[in-house]
């Protein structure tokens, strides 16, 4: 395959995933919507979306590994090869959560149906799913401008969410504990922000992946300072 | 930091000319013993000539003119008192296409031991053996070493050739595309022998993935200059250089 033709084909991967990209971010926006609105359509909307993205997955990795087998990539392509394979997966996995967190969505309200007791969520949710789209924003910006240092920015951010995560636990646990009758909501609101906590893990390690492309150095797994050195 | 007891090349800033035409500008490099050495880069970057100079192949070459120093072992391979017959008895080389004498097996692998002096019948079947079996040869041409070593097939051929030339016991085996004119499983043989070899080799080739799957260190040349040199698993994942990832990723021209 000559090079130009090459390049082409690699952009159609680049193309796959930004596409991948920019619909796991709609998605998200739009859980977003759903859990202040406890909008069960819109909820059923993104989980029924969910297929898509799985089938752009597809497209990635048969595509990437096509070019890899019939042309021995090295350097930048072979990064960004290696690379689309596992961001590939990373957007499915954030694809599917945020189905899960549509799906919590409609437990809670089938709760509501059944007349057991269903609470707001704490005020942290809103921060908690803000900062994760903010962070999801920045990672997809990066790959597409294959930038390392805004791909970094993202690192910092993931314990941010970590933290509202436990703060959200905590005061779910004192309302349960408090009132048995809201367990059921508990368990499910708990879980939901156990889904936007796991989504904000598979978006930092987009970035970190970014990071690899961009720079060849391979960050994961690895203690924060080793982190900031590359 | 290179210790000094490893590089067993060592080029300081050599200038090479042929006439007017500069081929080589200010090249720089230490070649590590025991490792193989890729040289790449496009037709007339100046790989073949680098290569050529380490055994002064190039001595005979009207209006050549070289400046600059190369070390092999240490030693000043261009100084007064370097003797050229001397430096490719420790260099040995192998070229594009195999070139077996059209003598017996046997008698391409003896030619050199023959000329500096080694007559004994023991002594020259005891050689022949060691260079066969260091070539991976031995196995397939023992029963037949008075046959004519242009009977072989390519690959047995060019396995002949560096059977010849280990069979000087060189220090550094130049080669010089040694697969291009061969087909896959010859080519396949060639490079399973230059990775177990575990001696110094400087191999040039235009085949950029098998420099990638032989050797330690590469070297891309470009017009004449040295672009970048290192780890062949760097060069070939995070080149430090865009001239390199250019030329490497097939973007160059």
């Amino acid at each position: 395959m000559s090079a130009g033709i090459f390049v082409r084909e690699l952009d159609k991967v680049k193309n796959y995933l930004t596409e991948m990209g920019e619909d796991v971010l709609r998605m998200l926006k739009e859980t977003s919507a759903v859990i202040s609105k406890m909008d069960v359509e819109k909820a059923k909307e993104i989980i029924k979306f969910d297929k898509t993205v799985n089938e752009l997955e597809n497209r990635v990795v048969n595509k990437a590994i096509d070019l890899i087998a019939l042309n021995q990539p090295v350097a930048g392509d072979l990064r960004f090869l290696a690379s689309s394979l596992r961001l590939s997966t990373e957007l499915e996995r954030i694809g599917d959560l945020a189905g899960n967190i549509s799906r919590r969505v409609l437990d809670i309200h089938k709760l509501e149906q059944e007349g057991k007791e269903t609470l707001p969520f704490p005020d942290e949710f809103t921060h908690m799913i803000g900062r994760t789209l903010l962070m999801l924003e920045i990672a997809l910006d990066s790959f597409k401008e294959n930038d390392a240092e805004a791909a970094h920015k993202v690192m910092g951010m993931d314990d941010e969410v970590d933290d509202y995560n436990r703060s959200i636990r905590k005061k779910v646990l004192d309302i349960v504990e408090k009132d048995g009758k809201s367990a059921a909501w508990g368990f499910e609101a708990m879980t939901l922000a156990g889904h936007v906590e796991r989504l904000a893990d598979h978006t930092t390690n987009l970035a970190e992946e970014t990071i690899y492309m961009a720079r060849g150095f391979n960050i994961r797994h690895q203690i924060t300072k080793d982190r900031e050195e590359i | 930091m290179v210790e000094g007891d490893q590089v067993i090349i060592s080029a300081r800033e050599v200038d090479f000319y042929y006439g007017d035409f500069q081929a080589l500008k200010n090249i720089s490099i230490d070649i590590l013993k025991d490792e193989v050495t890729a040289m790449i880069g496009p037709s007339g970057c100046g790989k073949s000539t680098f290569l050529k100079l380490l055994n002064r192949m190039n001595d005979f070459v009207p209006g050549a003119r070289l400046a600059g120093e190369i070390f092999i072992g240490g030693e000043s391979i261009y100084g007064p008192d370097a003797d050229p017959v001397v430096i490719r008895r420790r260099v040995g080389m192998v070229f594009q296409r195999p070139n077996p004498f059209a003598k017996s097996i046997y008698d391409n692998i003896c030619y050199g031991p023959r000329l500096i002096g080694i007559k004994k019948t023991s002594e020259l079947d005891e050689l022949t053996e060691k260079a066969l079996r260091a070539a991976a040869l031995w196995d397939e041409v023992k029963d037949k070493l008075n046959k004519s070593a242009l009977d072989l097939s390519g690959g047995q051929q060019q396995r002949v050739c560096i059977a010849r030339a280990l069979a000087l016991e060189p220090d550094i085996l130049l080669m010089d595309e040694p697969t291009s004119a061969l087909d896959p499983i010859a080519t396949a043989k060639v490079e399973e022998w230059i990775k177990d070899a575990g001696m110094s080799i400087v191999i040039v080739t235009h085949n950029m993935q098998q420099a990638a799957r032989i050797s330690d260190k590469t070297a891309y040349f470009f017009l004449g200059e040295l672009i970048e040199f290192g780890p062949t698993k760097e060069l070939f994942t995070r080149p430090k250089e865009t001239k390199t990832e250019n030329y490497i990723t097939g973007r160059f021209g």
